[in-house]
């Protein structure tokens, strides 16, 4: 079904709209979930979290991107759940390792002390960082750091040795790291 | 260096913002957003089959096939305007080399899966080289770090040393492959060949930076050596330390 039918669905309240979608969608839902909370249980939750949101989204909001769309639902319920559940210490996330990694991003923080970015402006930065990269690279940063797809994963999918998808990502950080400083973003 | 966590909460922020990426860019890379990833060392070791498989067998394949193409033009010239001494010179002298390469289709047919060795030297000889790498404390005493190698080869191609660290963290690969090819280039932002690092043996070195180097290549005329260190690469003086027990182990 395209996504306008879906939504369409959606804002017509039939109740399949959200069967269509776990149709079309479920499985990418499941693993962004699951990649960020390390086990299937939690992560299944999750995915029916995003339908329902999503049913409480649509209507009035019309995404131009469904799948987009449903991927940041299903990653901030994921993240959320993950940050309250975090004291519970469960193994198989792939956010301890994600945390790590963009802490060498981080630009210095003396850089400018006064000033404190909200994260539009954040993203402002991230997305003219992104489009300076080839599609490649961009679809492994963004796998990586929005997915939060294990290495092993994405060197899977794009048929790259584990240890050049390291090594891509280790670039990538060096460089969004000067594009933050440069911005005269501190975090 | 471990992150603190002050770091942690900042590169959450940073996590966080993630969310604003735009939505084209998520879709482009979700296209193999799925659970059914295999996530295992054995994927792992199957794309590498291929990622070999395509620089050792499609190459020469096409070299063969290039040279093939040659020798049919040069023979249906020769057809064409009669026969001369030079041409004929020619086609006997182009059509030899299809010759030699007819049996590299044969090379590429027998290659077969990297299995796992129990030493070095048997992945060596299920490589059909002579495969010797330093030992495990020369290597962890130069890089501070405890080790433990695990050897793998495939049959007439190449054979592998990985290095993993307590954790289980693989940290660095030293392969030796069968003939010589060219280095992978790998879009460093340094790169340095030393052409007389031990005794006019040319290596080249990359990395980020002179304090992170990532990987070193070489050739001793008959088969390529390369070492891979991970996440950040080592330094330097380390890498160059790196080659010249990989070059003594073998020597």
């Amino acid at each position: 079904m395209q996504d306008e039918q879906i939504i369409s669905l959606y804002f017509a309240r039939d109740e399949s709209a959200i069967k269509e979608s776990d149709a079309k969608y479920g499985r990418y839902v499941l693993s962004i979930a699951r990649n960020i909370l390390g086990n299937t249980e939690d992560a299944k939750e999750c995915q029916n979290d995003t339908w329902l949101h999503a049913w409480n989204a649509m209507p009035p909001h019309r995404p131009a991107r469904l799948c987009a769309f449903f991927g940041k639902l299903a990653r901030n319920l994921s993240l959320n759940r993950y940050e309250k559940e975090h004291a519970a210490k469960r193994g198989g996330s792939e956010i301890p390792g994600v945390i790590d990694e963009l802490a060498e991003c981080l630009p210095d923080k003396k850089a400018d002390p006064e000033r404190q970015q909200d994260a539009a402006e954040i993203a402002k930065v991230l997305n003219q960082f992104l489009e300076d990269l080839d599609e490649r690279k961009r679809s492994l940063f963004v796998r990586r750091y929005f997915y939060c797809s294990p290495v092993v994963d994405i060197a899977h999918d794009y048929e790259m040795r584990e240890s050049a998808v390291k090594m891509q990502l280790l670039r990538m950080r060096t460089a969004l790291k000067q594009a933050l400083a440069q911005s005269g973003i501190s975090l | 260096m471990e992150t603190t966590q002050e770091e942690r909460e900042r590169a959450n922020t940073l996590l966080h913002a993630m969310d604003g990426i735009k939505d084209e860019y998520l879709e482009d890379a979700a296209e193999h957003v799925t659970p059914e990833h295999p996530s295992d060392e054995k994927i792992k070791l199957a794309k590498d089959i291929r990622r070999k498989r395509l620089r050792r067998f499609l190459v020469p394949l096409a070299a063969a096939l290039v040279m093939v193409i040659i020798a049919a033009n040069l023979l249906h010239l020769y057809r064409t305007n009669g026969t001369t001494s030079q041409v004929a010179e020619g086609t006997e002298a182009e059509s030899a080399e299809p010759g030699d390469t007819a049996s590299e289709p044969a090379v590429a047919s027998a290659y077969s899966a990297p299995e796992t060795a129990e030493t070095a030297e048997k992945a060596g000889s299920i490589a059909g080289l002579s495969f010797a790498v330093p030992k495990e404390s020369e290597i962890s005493d130069l890089l501070g770090t405890e080790l433990t190698a695990s050897y793998s080869a495939a049959k007439d191609s190449f054979a592998e040393a990985d290095y993993a660290d307590a954790e289980g963290n693989l940290y660095l690969s030293i392969v030796e492959t069968a003939g010589v090819e060219e280095a992978l280039v790998q879009e460093s932002t340094y790169v340095k060949t030393e052409d007389d690092l031990i005794e006019g043996l040319s290596v080249t070195f990359e990395g980020e930076s002179e304090d992170s180097i990532s990987s070193a290549s070489w050739d001793d005329g008959t088969n390529s050596f390369s070492i891979e260190v991970y996440d950040t690469g080592v330094s330097l003086p380390a890498m160059e330390q790196l080659v010249k027990l990989m070059v003594e182990a073998n020597s």
